[in-house]
């Protein structure tokens, strides 16, 4: 379990390194890939557990305090999404790839409209409509394209060893 | 017993996350409500200035992409013939790179130094050493801070040109909101008419001259300054040339997309703007070019840099709309 805490951590923490240094020169025309959300939410797909709550919460808040958007929006967005998440797997899914990944773009769509919605209310000098168009849905492209190259590296990483299937088939 | 664990764990995730939407909720709502020094956006920029070392390292991968897009430009190439070259000119081709990185730094440097002679402007030369992480925003980070005298408000320019303002500032870096960024507004005059109004980024990334007076006539191809009204940004400094005119003016439908005299993207170096003197109004030809020629007198009066946090206050607060 604590091996299972500290990639969790060490995970967040190298998606937020990556986010501040090699994000912004991965921009293709608007569009940024938010490379800490895309390792949060594959993170709570992948998970076993269904308890993955404080770990997107801090990784959107770094996302916050990074940049210059409102503090608290992708943390409250990122926390909201691995909930849904978690709750689409567990109510749909059957162990194949396919609902995972499923969730994990619907829950990316969803925050990255939502966002947008958090960006004009708090300010931002720009029509909703506009948002959408212009950051909402490039960024959810491309956080989907991060996203689905994270959830296999991380299923891989979590996956049972055979001394824990063992443990696992007698209790 | 396991299943009482798990719903103990359960019940525990449940109180985590809910006081966790919360805590999201009320700091969005404090960052709505509170000013540019409340808690939340000090924590922001605190967090900017312990990150802006760390963002160094990202600035050697653009390099790094050029680097690649080389090699597979070799890799391409004849392999008897680079193999018989490829020793010989191992050596060469590494001093060669060097000297080429030295002579372009030097260029870049030669044109911000030739812009601030132009102007007559006192400031600091900087490197741009982080990008803006996220989409919505869109700053850069130089390497120049308070211990060089940079304060919030101050003016940014390339070499060709105003490219944003100082909105934050720590001791050793500062953070400059692009023009380009949509909440980013100057006050801006045409300079052949003597039109005024704003110019303001946008999401598409195009620039627009805005609140211009429906009788003012504005041309493809008229050139756009700064007009120094609200004192955020210095008077008379090249903003960009009108490259589309749409829509009508009479019925309020027309927009004036003004297109920048650079590419923001790829600068390296630039110079925060402490203070113009008179000749902030000259406009040479050839910057509007990218060439060297004549100097073009455009307009009159002084105007200092704003080097004030007043003046960051007003021209860089997220409504743009001071400058007005």
């Amino acid at each position: 379990m604590m091996a299972v805490f500290g990639m969790e951590t060490a995970g967040a923490v190298i998606a937020v390194l990556l986010q501040a240094i090699v994000a912004p020169y991965l921009a293709i025309g608007p569009a940024l890939p938010n490379i800490a959300l895309a390792f949060a939410l594959a993170y709570a797909a992948a998970s076993q557990r269904t308890n993955v709550v404080i770990m997107p919460f801090l990784v959107g808040l770094a996302y916050d305090l990074l940049g210059s958007g409102p503090v608290g929006g992708m943390a409250l967005l990122a926390l909201l999404a691995a909930i849904l998440i978690q709750a689409l797997i567990a109510r749909f899914g059957n162990g194949t790839f396919f609902v995972p990944v499923a969730s994990i773009v619907i829950a990316l769509f969803l925050v990255n409209v939502l966002y947008a919605l958090v960006c004009t209310t708090c300010g931002a000098d720009v029509g909703l409509g506009e948002a959408l168009l212009y950051r909402s849905l490039p960024a959810w492209a491309y956080d989907t394209v991060a996203a689905l190259v994270i959830y296999p590296l991380i299923r891989f990483f979590l996956r049972p060893k055979p001394q824990e299937l063992d443990l696992t088939s007698i209790s | 017993m396991q299943l009482s664990f798990q719903d103990t764990d359960h019940r525990i995730s449940r109180i985590i996350a809910g006081v966790l939407i919360a805590a999201g909720i009320i700091m969005i709502a404090v960052y709505a409500i509170e000013g540019s020094s409340g808690p939340l956006h000090r924590l922001q920029q605190g967090m900017h200035a312990v990150m802006a070392p760390v963002e160094t390292v990202g600035s050697g991968i653009g390099a790094a992409a050029d680097a690649a897009e080389e090699a597979v430009a070799d890799a391409t190439a004849d392999e008897a013939t680079l193999t018989a070259l490829r020793d010989r000119n191992a050596e060469l081709t590494q001093l060669l790179t060097q000297a080429e990185e030295y002579r372009l730094e030097s260029e870049r440097l030669r044109e911000l130094l030739e812009l601030k002679d132009i102007y007559k402007l006192e400031g600091v030369s900087a490197r741009v050493i982080g990008r803006s992480t996220d989409a919505w925003n869109q700053t850069i980070t130089l390497d120049v801070g308070e211990e060089d005298g940079v304060t919030p408000g101050l003016t940014v320019m390339g070499p060709a040109g105003v490219i944003g303002q100082v909105m934050e500032a720590s001791p050793s870096s500062c953070l400059v909101r692009l023009l380009t960024d949509p909440n980013s507004g100057v006050a801006a005059q045409v300079q052949s008419s003597r039109v005024e109004g704003i110019v303001r980024g946008s999401l598409t990334g195009a620039l627009e001259l805005e609140n211009v007076s429906a009788d003012a006539e504005v041309v493809q191809g008229d050139v756009v300054l700064t007009s120094g009204l609200g004192g955020s940004f210095t008077k008379g400094l090249l903003i960009g040339t009108v490259v589309r005119v749409e829509g009508n003016a009479k019925d309020g439908t027309r927009v004036i997309v003004v297109a920048p005299n650079q590419d923001v993207s790829s600068l390296e170096e630039v110079t925060v703007v402490f203070s113009a003197s008179e000749s902030a109004r000259i406009i040479r030809k050839d910057m509007l070019d990218g060439g060297a020629s004549d100097a073009t007198q455009a307009d009159g009066g002084s105007q200092d840099g704003g080097g004030s946090s007043d003046g960051a206050d007003a021209g860089t607060d997220a409504q743009g709309g001071e400058d007005a």
